[in-house]
């Protein structure tokens, strides 16, 4: 009987308790603006681009209670379900982190919310129109762009043995995919040749690697999510047979590839942050083009080098930005 | 009042949206006995299908037709793998679900992801006029969401007619018991086989209507999927086992089947909603909620309500406990 009881009670009780709870704490004070920051999933280039804009909200004179972050967890329907929540949740502006993520946050906030989207490579699957730079109703950000040209270049530079480019890619990511089309039409005119490969996930870079290290000279792995995350097996292949790896991201290069020309990720966050500051400040999004934040933040990896046995010339060694 | 009414709307719609998906479910594990892992596939392979035909410039009502119907082949697939190949019914589910995420990165047009943003959809005339209608506790989309109800009880209705019929009742019991049926003289295989087709076809019809709603089809949309489904289908029999004690309900009337469906994607995403803005305002300072421990919670919270609800049988009172 208690127990009956208890769940009559007790249940609705919790949720509506937790429910009144939510509106003590979301209730507006004032007119302080809230903003919301939804991302696709936890690692370290999101995180990077969070912490970069929190960074740059907080110094701009924004409170952290101001700033609500939303995780998806890496699950479409979560995607879905917190879009549609913050879309009906009074914020005042919303950023979304990748490319799903933003895609659904536009339609969905359909022009009534500010949207700035952030880490988007190909802004034109949101309805952009890059010619003219016109974007939807409320809509503008950044999207980051890694220098294809200049990191093949990077590895003729420090690598000058280097014909044949090993790159192992996820075709379902699509900046990945266009990243590797680019490459291709480039390394002919750099005096490279590109030989691929594709896996689903990050379990298949290690069988990948093995199966590739024999067809080429140098491995180069460009701005691709799963790849990235497995770059410790290419690593682990590469030193096994003496072919360095080149990267395109700070973190592989920390990892231990030899170098990389990479996006600045934090900083690409505080870019993200300074375009929210300007429509807080009363500016329409759609009066701010879409932008680009193109990598040039050269990164090197001093025990990789000595390991490879790579010197690095005196003009590219004014470049670097940061050695680990 | 704007946070409640945020949860209760996305909820609603998610309940009445993803909760096809959960439907689809329930009729290929309840009834067939079939714990069906295709389901992330076909879900999907329908967004995929449809998204392609609609920028080819089909009409959406057409391309509806035939995504729903290129879901259903993802199943009798599964169901033929099972039945007629004797691969056990886990393992049929998950060759399908995997060749169908190369046969949907083939449909987007070799590429993981495809916008129909600006394309006109069944539901886009809907949402051009659709306004929030408030009320002093809640405010929903009285649009989409009276869409979804007629949606809803068209296939109610269609769903008991069959699930009544002589016909619904030979597929049921071939579901219930393979081996008697074919004693019967019912042939269970090809009732298996089109069964677990329509369980999928439903599925993939969710993909379809949330591939509008949020304007894109994308090639992990349905990874995922299962556990969701799962948790809200579990959910939803206990709600409607805890209202048995005040009303007489047959858990396996067609009216129950498809409200432990739409209750209990409801209740999930509003449980979902409720911790992710515990964890995002950080109201339980003691344990330091991040955004990524929502996933530990929702589990535990899913556990608990399951306790809670079910009348001192942890237990299901049919064997199968998935």
């Amino acid at each position: 009987m208690i127990k009956h009881l208890f769940i009559k009670i007790e249940l609705p009780f919790i949720l509506l308790l937790s429910m009144f709870l939510l509106n003590l704490s979301s209730c507006k004070k004032g007119t302080e603006k809230k903003v919301g920051i939804m991302t696709f999933v936890s690692h370290e280039v999101l995180n990077s681009i969070e912490q970069g804009i929190i960074e740059r909200l907080l110094e701009l004179g924004y409170k952290k209670e101001q700033i609500v972050v939303y995780n998806a967890n890496g699950e479409m329907d979560k995607v879905h379900a917190f879009v549609k929540e913050m879309v009906n949740a009074n914020f005042d502006i919303l950023i979304p982190i990748t490319t799903p993520v933003s895609q659904a946050m536009v339609k969905v906030a359909g022009g009534k919310i500010p949207v700035v989207y952030s880490f988007v490579s190909d802004p034109t699957s949101l309805g952009v129109d890059l010619s003219s730079g016109k974007t939807p109703l409320n809509v503008t950000g950044i999207s980051d762009i890694i220098n294809y040209k200049e990191n093949l270049k990077l590895i003729k530079r420090l690598f000058p043995n280097a014909k044949k480019v090993g790159m192992i890619y996820n075709a379902s990511e699509s900046q990945s995919l266009m990243g590797v089309e680019e490459c291709r039409t480039l390394a002919p005119s750099i005096g490279l040749k590109l030989v691929e490969t594709t896996v689903a996930s990050t379990s298949e870079v290690l069988p990948a690697a093995r199966l590739l290290v024999s067809k080429v000279d140098v491995f180069y792995v460009g701005g691709d999510n799963t790849v990235v995350s497995g770059i410790t097996a290419i690593i682990k292949v590469a030193r096994e047979t003496k072919k360095p790896v080149f990267a395109s991201d700070i973190g592989s290069v920390k990892q231990g590839a030899v170098a990389a020309i990479s996006v600045n990720y934090k900083d690409f966050g505080r870019k993200t942050a300074e375009i929210v500051d300007q429509i807080l400040k009363g500016k329409s999004p759609n009066d701010i083009p879409p932008q680009k934040y193109i990598g040039d933040y050269l990164v090197i990896n001093s025990a990789a080098l000595n390991f490879w046995g790579i010197k690095i010339d005196e003009e590219t060694q004014k470049q670097v930005k940061e050695t680990y | 009042m704007s946070e409640i009414r945020a949860i209760l709307d996305s909820s609603i719609l998610q309940g009445l949206g993803w909760g096809l998906a959960t439907f689809g479910l329930n009729i290929s594990l309840r009834i067939f006995r079939f714990p069906d892992l295709t389901v992330d596939g076909s879900f999907t392979l329908g967004a995929a299908v449809f998204s392609t035909l609609l920028v080819a410039g089909l009409n959406p009502a057409i391309a509806l037709v035939i995504s729903v119907f290129a879901g259903g082949v993802a199943g009798i697939l599964t169901g033929f793998l099972n039945t007629v190949a004797k691969i056990g019914k886990l393992l049929s589910g998950i060759l399908v679900m995997t060749a169908l995420y190369s046969i949907n990165f083939r449909i987007l047009g070799n590429s993981p992801n495809q916008k129909i943003l600006d394309l006109p959809t069944l539901i886009s005339p809907i949402e051009k006029w659709d306004t929030v209608f408030s009320l002093p506790l809640i405010g929903v989309h009285i649009g989409l969401i009276s869409f979804y109800t007629i949606l809803w009880i068209i296939i109610a209705i269609f769903f008991s007619i069959v699930y009544k019929s002589e016909l619904g009742l030979t597929f049921r019991y071939a579901g219930f018991d393979r081996h008697r049926a074919d004693k019967m003289g019912f042939k269970s295989k090809y009732r298996i086989i089109i069964g677990i087709g329509v369980a999928n076809a439903i599925v993939a019809l969710s993909g379809i209507f949330i591939a509008q709603e949020i304007g894109f089809a994308d090639i992990n949309m349905g990874s995922g999927l299962i556990i969701t489904a799962l948790a809200s289908l579990l959910i939803g029999e206990q709600v409607i086992k805890f209202l048995r004690k005040f009303r007489n309900i047959f858990l396996l009337s067609p009216i129950s089947i498809i409200l432990i469906s739409i209750i209990g994607t409801f209740i999930y995403y509003l449980i979902i909603g409720v911790l992710l803005r515990l964890s995002a305002y950080n109201l339980i300072p003691l344990f330091n909620l991040q955004p990524t421990d929502l996933k530990l919670f929702s589990a535990l919270i899913v556990i608990i309500v399951i306790l809670l609800m079910s009348k001192r049988q942890i237990f299901m009172p049919r064997e199968e406990l998935l």
